[in-house]
């Protein structure tokens, strides 16, 4: 047997001595009154040298800090460094439905960020390169997460492992104990090369060009604390995928990605990389551009180095919020960026790092964990059979399954995350995965395993058959633990999980594969861009109360790596979303045209005709018709902005804002339409023109006789709303204010407009309009209850 | 395996834990109703019932067998806690704990069962929720403090047996270690003879022996 094709280390050996123990990372069966009662002492020897200072250091950090020898912006980004990042609520203020109250924490006196309280819990983010795990480190996760946080594992869209409701002092024993099994949240978080992602599949894919697996850890490991990947702006995501066509790996939609190719030279086959850069989700989707049709595989580790020099170099360190790689690579052009990378990877010193782990990739050979025994045939009862046809999918070698493991929302008890490395030892070699749709999945698994698997997964309650189906909803945390969070997208996702499940057999087969993904606000965590059916927070004032609502976001394309992003339709009252996502639904199931894609449906149908649908929709009864519109769904707090940090002052609720600023989102609607029809031109003309609607009607409150030239609109806006500072957002500070500002600039040079522009336009000019709506939420009055 | 508490040995393997979690489970598991506890739980922070730096409230019930509802608190966590399917609340201290490995388990079940005295208080006059008095399950999240051995578990029950007799007095308590091996030291205690006991019967009881 092999293990996964991640690199071990001698930790593994302290696992034979049997007895009651199992793992000796615990103390179980270990513990003696001469050992150290310190995880420092008791797992030094384990963690190597460099891990061990490193986390000593950051304890030290911890230390420093509390001493006042830090600032609170060095330590906030060390800590980030560390995985060890904040958490709703950290500012010691929250909206308990009725009042903004302080948390009166043990330290007050002691903050371990800008604007963040020493005690308040937060959350600790763990790399797994790929989100491979073996059934050591699963155990060791389980530990950790029932001691120092909830006793909940949650997986993110991008294969980490999220601990929530943890404590920064507890955090140097927790590095030390994933330490001791090999995994580091170092660079999980900041302005760093964070988890290298891959299709879970790669390796025992059916589609696959060849497995990138070794690659992914190339880079992982390469690209971990190296000098030239210190300096960045902003974070960088890396990922890979096998295949061009499924979208397990993403590639798309990240700052640099390679998808495996393979061509001919000299005759002989050779390895390489279709490869991408300058994607990202966020605020503005990009698309990544193609930087090299193919890129060989000795120079992966190269190009990766050079990429990371010309972004620390080059890329925006100031305004935090155009300082992504997909910034730097729009600004100077694929090609000049292109130029740059091969300009400065022709200086690079030789490092034998770059092609050392060739050798063991050639060697290495796609070969079964397992030797299939005799084959065991069963016929399967109606749960395992639905649990097959949903959970079960080929390997590309004969006689072995990949078995996904549903996880409702991304989360894992610890007790089911024990029982799932048994089920990992006894079943797969000791090999899972996590996968980008917060799942985990089982390789190599034997076929005549599978009835035997399923009881072993039903007993822990992990043999729910919906795994990638439309019930099978990614969020992300949204207002549960998220600072950012605008509207509860886990509440929102429980319900309509809820609601998909009861159908059970009833649901047509026709919705029942639809993707549906939400987030909490505009930056993209639940990845809404590239659903069927996605959904973005935002809030909306309605008969002078704050109500939670969700952006309706069609036409996105999971497959093809993220192949291509949906638009905002309409904003929907948060209560009327389930009844939204029904009307969507049937009218496919209804008026679908043969084996119509969802995405060519909604092309086919129009935007404007799907709007309509959900027009009725967007009404809002008064608080004392209903007030379950007022809250967020889970939540029986009265919906507020207070919790992201927005005081909620004086002012007046005016109705002509109101429709000053509706009157923009149906402008920014009919600029989507325009594009769907192909008129780049006169879509970026109207987005422009929403984005003024707004300013104006904002503006207006402070220069009731502003007229309507662009020119003194856009002057008005600055002077009073963006100049004095109004209207920046708690977040991200002027950012969508600056929006109108260029696309002014761009309308009187001239704008040239392509389908892509004219796209990223709409995009800001959507934002911009929800920053006015923020702005109108967080200045007018809130009427008594 | 099943056993009665033993003797404290000589030589101890159990020191003072940080984390130590007590449950009680719920009499009528059908009729639980979690949405409830949410409203519930959002209320014990408007208005301070328990002590301790309240947070927020956490909701889990999509998770099988998960935390349920959790109650976050700087010093704790509570939780309709649903591991091994049976519904129940349980107090886990997390940190800030105090005292002897006895002080910290007494001070554990009296703020156990005073949030469940106060959770039947508050839901008495509709579908009220009724937790069961002869039973409770101990968790101990701290493996450097309390490992997952049989010396650790004889130790536990030794000062367990001393703290639950003045909850039921001469009824006497039989405790089972249940669980993974590789999980958390966890100990589910029944009581063996005759009585019957309210939670707030327990709660003067565990008051009077935490001190």
């Amino acid at each position: 047997m092999k293990h996964d094709s991640r690199s071990l280390t001698g930790y593994l050996d302290f696992h034979k001595d049997g007895s009651e123990k199992g793992n000796p990372m615990t103390t179980n069966g270990k513990a003696e009154t001469s050992e150290p009662r310190q995880w420092k002492g008791r797992l030094g020897s384990l963690l190597g040298d460099k891990l061990a200072r490193e986390i000593d250091a950051f304890e030290g950090h911890i230390e420093q800090k509390r001493a006042g020898q830090l600032t609170d912006e060095v330590f906030a980004e060390m800590r980030l460094r560390r995985g060890v990042y904040g958490q709703r609520y950290d500012n010691g203020q929250r909206h308990d439905g009725l009042n903004s109250r302080e948390l009166v924490f043990p330290n007050a006196h002691l903050t371990k960020g800008p604007g963040t309280q020493w005690d308040a819990p937060g959350m600790v983010r763990i790399k797994n390169p790929f989100g491979a795990m073996t059934a050591d480190q699963m155990d060791v996760l389980a530990e950790v997460a029932e001691e120092y946080a909830d006793a909940i594992l949650h997986v993110t869209t991008r294969q980490d492992i999220q601990l929530h409701f943890v404590h920064l002092e507890e955090t140097p024993d927790l590095m030390r104990r994933l330490g001791a099994v090999g995994i580091t949240s170092h660079e999980a978080c900041g302005n760093a090369v964070r988890n290298v992602t891959a299709c879970h599949l790669a390796g025992v894919c059916t589609t696959q060009t060849f497995d990138v697996t070794p690659y992914a850890t190339a880079v992982s490991d390469f690209l971990l604390g190296h000098p030239d990947a210190q300096e960045f702006g902003r974070k960088v995501k890396p990922a890979f995928s096998g295949c061009a066509d499924r979208p397990c790996g993403l590639v798309k939609m990240h700052d640099i990605g390679g998808i495996a190719r393979v061509r001919e030279v000299d005759g002989k086959e050779r390895r390489g990389f279709e490869f991408y850069v300058g994607g990202g989700l966020g605020a503005v989707p990009h698309q990544a551009e193609l930087y090299d049709e193919f890129l060989p595989e000795e120079e992966l580790l190269p190009t990766c180095q050079a990429i990371s020099r010309v972004f620390a170099r080059l890329g925006e360190k100031d305004v935090r919020s155009r300082a992504r790689l997909k910034f730097l690579v729009a600004k100077l052009g694929i090609e000049e960026f292109r130029r740059l990378v091969l300009e400065d990877r022709a200086g690079l010193a030789e490092d034998p790092r770059w092609t050392a782990y060739l050798d063991n990739v050639h060697k290495g050979h796609d070969g079964p964990l397992w030797q299939i025994e005799k084959a065991r045939d069963f016929t399967p009862g109606p749960e395992l059979k639905a649990w097959l046809g949903t959970n079960v999918a080929p390997q590309r070698q004969p006689g072995y399954k990949v078995v996904m493991v549903f996880l409702p929302l991304g989360d894992i008890t610890s007790d089911q995350m024990r029982g799932l490395a048994d089920v990992a030892r006894r079943f797969t070699g000791d090999t899972v995965r996590m996968t980008v749709e917060q799942n985990m999945a089982l390789r190599w698994v034997r076929e005549g395993d599978l009835p035997a698997l399923h009881e072993a997964l039903a007993d822990l309650d992990l043999a729910d058959a919906r795994a990638e189906t439309v019930s099978d909803i990614t969020a992300c945390p949204g207002t549960d633990t998220c600072k950012l969070g605008i509207s509860s997208s886990r509440g929102l996702a429980r319900v309509l999980m809820d609601r998909f499940n009861e159908r059970g057999d009833e649901l047509d087969e026709v919705i029942r594969g639809l993707r549906i993904k939400i987030s909490g606000c505009f930056n993209s965590c639940g990845q809404h861009h590239m659903a069927d059916i996605g959904f973005w927070g935002v809030s909306r004032k309605r008969n002078g109360y704050n109500v939670p609502h969700f952006q309706v976001v069609l036409g996105g394309q999971w497959a093809e790596n993220a192949g291509s992003y949906g638009l905002a339709i309409v904003a929907i009252p948060g209560r009327n979303i389930p009844v939204a996502t029904d009307r969507i639904a049937q009218h496919y199931v209804d008026d679908r045209e043969g084996d119509e894609s969802f995405q060519a449906f909604v092309t086919r149908v129009g935007k404007a005709s799907l709007r309509t649908l959900l027009e009725d929709l967007t009404e809002v009864p008064t608080f004392e018709e209903d007030r379950s519109f007022y809250s967020n769904w889970g939540d029986p707090r009265e919906f507020t902005l207070g919790d992201m940090g927005i005081g909620e002052c004086a002012g007046q609720v005016v109705s002509p804002v109101e429709f000053g600023l509706q009157a923009s989102e149906r402008e920014i609607f009919q600029a989507q339409d325009r594009l769907d029809q192909g008129d780049a031109t006169g879509a970026a003309d109207i987005a422009y023109r929403a984005m003024l609607i707004a300013a104006r009607t904002l503006a207006r409150q402070k220069e009731s006789d502003l007229g309507e030239s662009p020119d003194d609109v856009v002057a008005a806006f600055r002077t009073h709303l963006f100049d004095t500072g109004l209207f920046h957002d708690p977040y991200a500070g002027g950012k969508f204010g600056s929006y109108l500002f260029r696309v002014h600039g761009e309308g009187t040079d001239g704008f040239e407009a392509t389908p892509e522009r004219a796209r990223k336009r709409i995009e800001e000019a959507q934002l911009f309009v929800e920053a006015a709506h923020s702005y109108h939420v967080r200045t007018a009055e809130v009427l008594p209850v | 395996m099943s056993t009665q508490a033993a003797p404290v040995s000589e030589q101890r393997v159990v020191s003072e834990p940080q984390r130590v979690g007590v449950k009680v489970f719920v009499e009528d598991q059908e009729r639980f109703d979690r949405r409830r506890v949410i409203e519930v739980f959002h209320r014990w922070i408007q208005e301070n019932r328990l002590p301790g730096t309240l947070i927020d409230v956490h909701d889990y019930t999509h998770v099988p067998a998960g935390p349920g509802v959790v109650l976050i608190a700087h010093e704790w966590h509570l939780r309709t806690d649903e591991a091994g399917g049976r519904i129940g609340l349980e107090y886990e201290l997390k940190r800030c704990g105090e005292g002897t490995l006895a002080e910290r388990l007494g001070g554990a079940i009296v703020s156990v069962l005073e949030a469940a005295a106060t959770l039947e208080q508050d839901t008495a006059e509709e579908n009220p929720v009724r937790f069961v008095a002869r039973e409770m399950v101990f968790r101990f999240t701290d493996r450097l403090a309390v490992p997952t051995t049989e010396a650790a578990f004889d130790e536990v029950t030794g000062e367990l047996g001393g703290l639950l007799a003045n909850l039921y007095g001469d009824a006497g308590v039989e405790f089972e270690r249940v669980g993974h091996a590789q999980g958390p030291l966890t100990i589910h205690m029944r009581v063996v003879g005759e009585g019957d006991w309210s939670i707030g019967e327990l709660v003067s009881g565990a008051r009077s022996a935490a001190g």
